[in-house]
């Protein structure tokens, strides 16, 4: 006989979610349901009609923590629709801050899991070096974005403004301090990570979170348009994927990529660019999430060497589309693939857009990576994927009395 | 109206030692003075002043060396918005020890900020020194324009420095020729009108204030208000960057004209703020 375990609220990570498991007798999981119930704020609709310009700082307030990606996705899918070429210094400088706000999301995430891992006597070291780690990130957002959290110098065109070369040198030499610090953060927790088992003993079973879903990541540590076909792309409703009672809970759609749901994030990044070889599993993805931090740093100061400091930060073409062309920006948020997509009108207003962030993608692979293991592991597997549940709502799908309102959102 | 020039720990008349400072600064030197020495010893790694561009304007500038905090000596009687420089100056400037200089009004909106810093998280931890300067009034920079080309004939571009004292606006032509006066009552008209709501003359809320009135000619008052201002004038007099006497506590033209202008200021403006509530007007407090 099988009974339904729910597990609501999940915790530590960002937003509301609920998990629906039936289980067996034993509480193995059968079937597994993660699905949002943060409220929607329906973003996409109160852009319509609004100036371009307004769009990054809005999408800016999807999230506290990954704000810098959807104003980055939001300005290439922008500059795209209106066909402008943003100055070189100006994406110099954004590739930065986008780089920052994962300096800083990462090492958050592992104070979010260090209660399951991390010995309690060690955990006070752990979270003091996590902390140095996500000041510096924060420190990137700050100086290059103009403020370490909604950052507004992200503009169309590039960023509203450039470096001095002071800011310069210290960014250098605290890109240099994270690379410390991160190979001892890093070593510490592969250690972890590697005997497979929680701070209480218990061992994780090997093949917790395996799936067989493929992954999706556009480049590294940025984003790289050439690797997605956005027409490839399409927004399923709740209702085609999760059995009833969820859907009429559930707040985000269920997008698919070439037929498929598909991974996107640390894991996916490390596979496709850097042979990682744990393709699968909940582990492999905390593994790939703490090599990763390292890679930034890198990137950072090959960017910072780059840097022309007296460089102009934006170009001014005018910020105006064809009122039919989607431009698509696809951006690595810490998370994974974030994609958003714009119209944009002769008078420089906003016609379309949609968002598909990226833990909307992973969001449904969440729950059926749960299945195969007893149910105690689950909240586990959620907290692999670091899901950022606020970024990730995006629908209005109901009115009050349970009817659809837009048919074509799920079309 | 308790306190005329608000609450502070020491008060004194000062003088900056360097001679290259006071060829042309506008009394005793102090605000470059302070400047340069904490520069010069890491207490500062930045700071903003008013400097002018064209025809006398002022405009707020960040400077980190000796030479951009000598370029804007002098005070420029028109309104240089030196707060809209803060945020740039810790963010792309990445400044960790901010100096600032401000008009009493200038230094409340600097204190409000550090108090309720919403939007300038961060920024509030940046800030190494506020000096304010003691301001009775100030204009719109069209009214000074017109009042030094119509009432004295000099072009703005041809104006070296402007002064107020012993109830005149002295303007020095760049050629070297004698000063031109305009009595204060012509230009009281020019004034801005929010100088006339304003309860502040001598920058209450600063680390420390400065201005020429209670002292000598060439000299400076420094009003000493709390313990990150006296550490910083301390060591600048320990370092031989300020000569100091005690500041005039017995004639009518040192302390006490301090309190008197300062009494005077907020007597009338207090009125004005009346004035401007039973008409229905804004004010700002
Ligand atoms: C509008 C105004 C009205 C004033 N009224 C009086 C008064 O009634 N009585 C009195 O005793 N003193 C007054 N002062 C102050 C006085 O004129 C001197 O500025 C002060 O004594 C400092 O002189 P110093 O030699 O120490 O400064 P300096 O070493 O010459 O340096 C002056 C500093 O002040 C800054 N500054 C200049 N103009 C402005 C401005 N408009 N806004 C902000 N910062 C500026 C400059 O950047 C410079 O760094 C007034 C100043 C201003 C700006
Ligand atoms: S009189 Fe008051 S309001 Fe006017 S400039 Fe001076 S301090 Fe500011
Ligand atoms: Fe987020």
């Amino acid at each position: 006989m099988s009974k339904t375990v729910e597990i609501k609220p999940t915790t530590r990570h960002e937003g509301h979610t609920n998990l629906v498991l039936t289980v067996d007798d034993e509480g193995i999981v059968e079937s597994g349901a993660y699905h949002s119930v943060t409220p929607v704020r329906g973003f996409e609709k109160f852009l319509y009609g609004k100036v371009a310009e307004f769009a990054p700082i809005a999408v800016s307030r999807f999230c506290g923590i990954c704000p810098t990606a959807h104003s980055t996705s939001s300005v290439e899918a922008l500059e795209r629709a209106c066909g402008m070429e943003p100055s070189k210094d100006g994406l110099i400088l954004r590739e930065l801050t986008a780089i920052g706000n994962k300096m800083h999301s990462h090492p958050l995430h592992q104070f979010l899991i260090a209660p399951d891992y991390v010995p309690k006597d060690e955990y006070a070291d752990v979270v003091k070096r996590i902390q140095e780690m996500r000041k510096i990130g924060q420190y990137f957002v700050d100086t290059i974005g103009g403020e370490a959290i909604h950052p507004p110098n992200i503009k169309i065109g590039g960023m509203a403004k450039n470096i001095t070369p002071e800011a310069k040198e210290k960014l250098i030499s605290r890109a240099k301090n994270y690379l410390e610090l991160a190979a001892v953060q890093c070593d510490y927790m592969m250690n972890l990570y590697n005997e497979r088992k929680l701070n209480d003993g218990t061992e994780i079973p090997e093949k917790l979170g395996y799936h067989d879903y493929p992954l999706l990541a556009t480049s590294l540590t940025y984003g790289d348009i050439s690797k997605f076909d956005y027409s490839q792309a399409v927004e399923y409703s709740p209702f085609e994927h999760y059995p009833k009672e969820v859907a009429l809970q559930a707040c985000t759609n269920i997008p698919k990529y070439k037929g498929s749901l598909v991974e996107v994030g640390p894991r996916a990044r490390m596979v496709t660019f850097k042979d990682f070889k744990e393709t699968k599993g909940a582990l492999g993805i905390h593994k790939a999430r703490a090599l990763e931090m390292a890679h930034y740093a890198e990137r950072a100061l090959d960017l910072l060497d780059e840097l022309n400091t007296s460089g102009a930060p934006f170009c001014t073409d005018p910020i105006v589309g064809d009122g039919e062309t989607v431009g698509v920006g696809a951006i690595e948020a810490a998370r994974g693939h974030n994609v958003h997509a714009a119209v944009v009108g002769k008078d420089g207003r906003i016609v379309e857009y949609s968002a598909i962030v990226a833990t909307t993608w992973n969001i449904p692979i969440i729950g059926e990576a749960t299945v195969g293991h007893h149910y105690k592991f689950a909240e586990h597997v959620v907290r692999a994927y670091d899901p950022c549940v606020s970024c990730a709502t995006h629908m209005i799908a109901k009115d009050y009395d349970g009817n659809t309102v837009d048919e074509k959102l799920f079309k | 109206m308790t306190k005329p020039i608000g609450d502070y720990i020491e008060i004194i008349s000062a003088r900056s030692t360097d001679q290259e400072i006071l060829k042309r600064s506008q009394d005793g030197g102090i605000v470059t003075a302070a400047y340069i020495y904490g520069l010069e010893n890491g207490l500062l790694d930045g700071v903003i002043v008013a400097d002018t561009t064209e025809g006398f304007k002022p405009m707020p500038k960040i400077a980190k060396t000796r030479e951009d905090i000598l370029s804007a000596r002098g005070t420029k009687y028109s309104l240089s918005p030196n707060m809209s420089l803060v945020k740039d100056a810790v963010k792309e400037h990445a400044l960790e020890k901010l100096g600032f200089v401000g008009t009493p009004c200038q230094v409340i909106a600097m204190k409000k900020m550090m108090q309720y810093p919403a939007a300038f998280r961060g920024t509030v931890n940046n800030i190494g020194l506020v000096i304010g300067i003691f301001c009775m009034e100030n204009f719109p920079y069209n009214g000074m324009k017109t009042l030094i080309e119509e009432y004295a004939g000099v072009k703005m571009t041809d104006v070296l420095k402007t002064d107020i004292g012993k109830g005149k606006l002295f303007v020095y032509p760049k050629d070297g020729s004698e000063p031109i006066a305009i009595p204060i009552k012509e230009t009281m008209p020019f004034e801005q009108k929010s100088c006339h709501v304003c309860m502040d003359y001598t920058s209450e809320y600063a680390d420390f204030a400065t201005g020429s009135v209670g002292s000598p000619d060439g000299w400076s008052t420094v009003i000493i208000r709390n313990k990150r201002g006296k550490d910083f004038i301390d060591k600048m007099i320990a370092a031989g960057k300020l000569e100091t006497q005690p500041l005039d506590m017995e004639s009518k033209f040192g302390f006490a004209m301090i309190e008197k202008l300062s009494t005077d200021k907020k007597t009338k403006n207090a009125k004005e703020i009346e004035h401007r509530i039973e008409m229905g007007l804004p004010v700002p407090y």
